[in-house]
This record gives C-alpha cells, structure tokens and sequence, in this order.
C-alpha cells in the first residue's frame, strides 16, 4: 500500500499529481495524472493534453488513495523506475 | 516561521558581545540570528546561529576553504560575491548557503546565469542594511540600484534573499518594521521582507524529500 515512507520506492503511474515548483516556470501549476515515467521526466496527462515535466529541480505533490498529498523531491525520483524499487531511503 | 537577523558581527570582531547583541535582537523582534565568527552564546532571547565567511579571490580557493573544518561546523555559509564568472561558479557548489556583499559588485556580476542555478540549488543573496545606513551619496545610490536589480531577478526566478544588519554592536542593529521601511526604499514588499527574513531557517533545514502536506 502506497504511504509518504515508501512512496518514493513505489510506482508513480496513474497518480494524481501537481507540479508545484520547477526551474521552468511554465512547469509549475501543472496538474493531472502520471501516465508514464522516464529517468528523468514524468509525463502528466493534463486537460490539454501530455505535459512531459523534468524530475530535476522541480516539486510533485502527489494525491495518495488514501487522501494524503505528499510533497516530493524530483531530484530524490530522478532515477530509471525499474530500480527505483529496489531504492534504499536515507 | 522565524525571523532571523542573517548577520551580526559581536565581539571579537565588533564592539558588542554576542549575549548582549542576542538580548538586543530579541528586543527588535527576532527569533534567532546569525553570528559570524566564533562565538557561541547558550543562553539568550534568541537562538544563534554561528555563520562563517569565505572571502576568496578564485573559486579553487572558495572549494578548499569549504573544506576547512572552522567552515563544516557552521550553520550557514557565506561567500563575498565578485565577478559574474566566480559568482556563476560559486552558486553551484554545494555547500555554500548564502552570496553576501553583492552591493559591492558591478551592475550584471550577478545575472540571470547565477540568479537561476541559485534558485535550483537553493541558495540564497544576502541584502545587507549596512550600506543603505551607513554610506552617502552616489555608493549609497549604486547599493540601492544592485539591491533593485536583485530584486527583480528574484522575482523572476525565485531564488532566496536573506537580509542581514551587519551589525558590529547594538548600535548597528535595527528593529524588523525598520527594516521594513529600508528594504521599501528600492522596492520591496512587506511580504517579501518577511520571506526573506525567514529565509534561513529554510536554508538550514535538513533536506527531507518526502514532505507530507495534509
């Protein structure tokens, strides 16, 4: 079950999110659902369509299922999601 | 969120001790400052940071002195602002939290190149109020005009700015409403003053990547 202690170790795909900070300023505001995830980049799907948003330097807030919105790092994502499973948190 | 001085210089470097400057702060109304230097103070109003500065000629010399172990056990870091090549560099390296003295640069040495990597590395430019108080004349015109330009950079890529009295003694020090009322002088909003005021303890936090926000 996805939580803030290992959403960082865990699939980001079909989340809600919303970008809240990035070095691109048109980046931030943008808001919809991950559709698919690169080592460095989350594709968003928006209302006006797929937004491909760098993980560096840039803020995600994440919806959980359970309610919770999490404020996440890009940079701490900013690896392949295969072997983000096998990730050790510090 | 915590109001805090980015700067006082007690003694041995200024006139006053570092208790009686903490006891002064908390008096103008803030929760915590920086002191640059050695000094330590237990117990007081407010809580003191200890800040080390780094005053260098290359940035060869600014990564060996980031290593210096006087420099590790400070809070906060500050290097003196120069050239725009050194300024470019400086923002990049890790472990610097804070550009100082950038009233004392010329007109671009801080540019857009600097203003954007340090808003991606979260480092912040110090607004001193030393040379808004102290200088006359043309100096005192071309500090407000950096201080403007700075401003206006910060507002487009929104790194931190943190503001600082300088102060060498009780005398020097001055009241958060003061402070207020210089930093409108070239163009800043309440609100951005108190943002930048509460500037460092945001630089100091620990990095946390997961934040849980409701």
């Amino acid at each position: 079950m996805i939580s803030p202690q290992n959403v960082l170790r865990h699939e980001l795909i079909g989340l809600d999110v919303l970008v809240v900070r990035a070095s691109n300023p048109d980046h931030a505001g943008v808001s919809g659902r991950v559709t698919d995830e690169t080592r460095n980049t989350l594709v968003i799907l928006t209302g006006r369509g797929e937004k491909q948003i760098p993980k560096r330097f840039s803020v995600f807030r994440f919806r959980l299922p359970d309610g919770t919105a999490v404020d996440v790092d890009g940079s701490s994502l900013e690896t392949q999601p295969e072997r983000r499973i096998g990730m050790r948190i510090r | 969120m915590k109001i805090t001085d980015a700067g006082i210089h007690p003694y041995p470097a200024g006139d006053s001790t570092v208790a009686r400057m903490a006891l002064e702060a908390a008096g103008l109304g803030f929760d915590s400052a920086v002191a640059i230097g050695d000094a330590v103070c237990r117990s007081s109003g407010v809580e003191v940071l200890r800040g080390a500065v780094i005053g260098a000629a290359s940035v060869k010399e600014v990564l060996k002195r980031v290593r210096d172990p006087a420099v590790r056990r400070a809070d906060v870091v500050y290097v003196d602002a120069g050239e725009i090549a050194f300024n470019r560099a400086v923002v990049s390296i890790k472990e610097v939290n804070v550009v100082r003295s950038i009233h004392a640069t010329r007109r671009n040495a801080f540019d857009h190149v600097a203003a954007r990597t340090a808003a991606e590395q979260g480092v912040a430019v110090d607004i001193s109020m030393a040379p808004i108080v102290h200088l006359r004349g043309t100096k005192r015109q071309r500090a407000l005009q950096r201080y403007a330009d700075v401003l206006s950079l910060q507002r487009r890529y929104g790194f931190p700015l943190t503001i600082s009295s300088d102060a060498r003694s009780i005398l020097g020090q001055r009241s958060v409403r003061e402070i207020r009322g210089l930093c409108s002088l070239f163009g800043m909003t309440g609100a951005e003053v108190t943002e930048a005021l509460s500037s460092v303890g945001r630089i100091i936090e620990p990095h946390r990547p997961v934040r849980v926000v409701e």
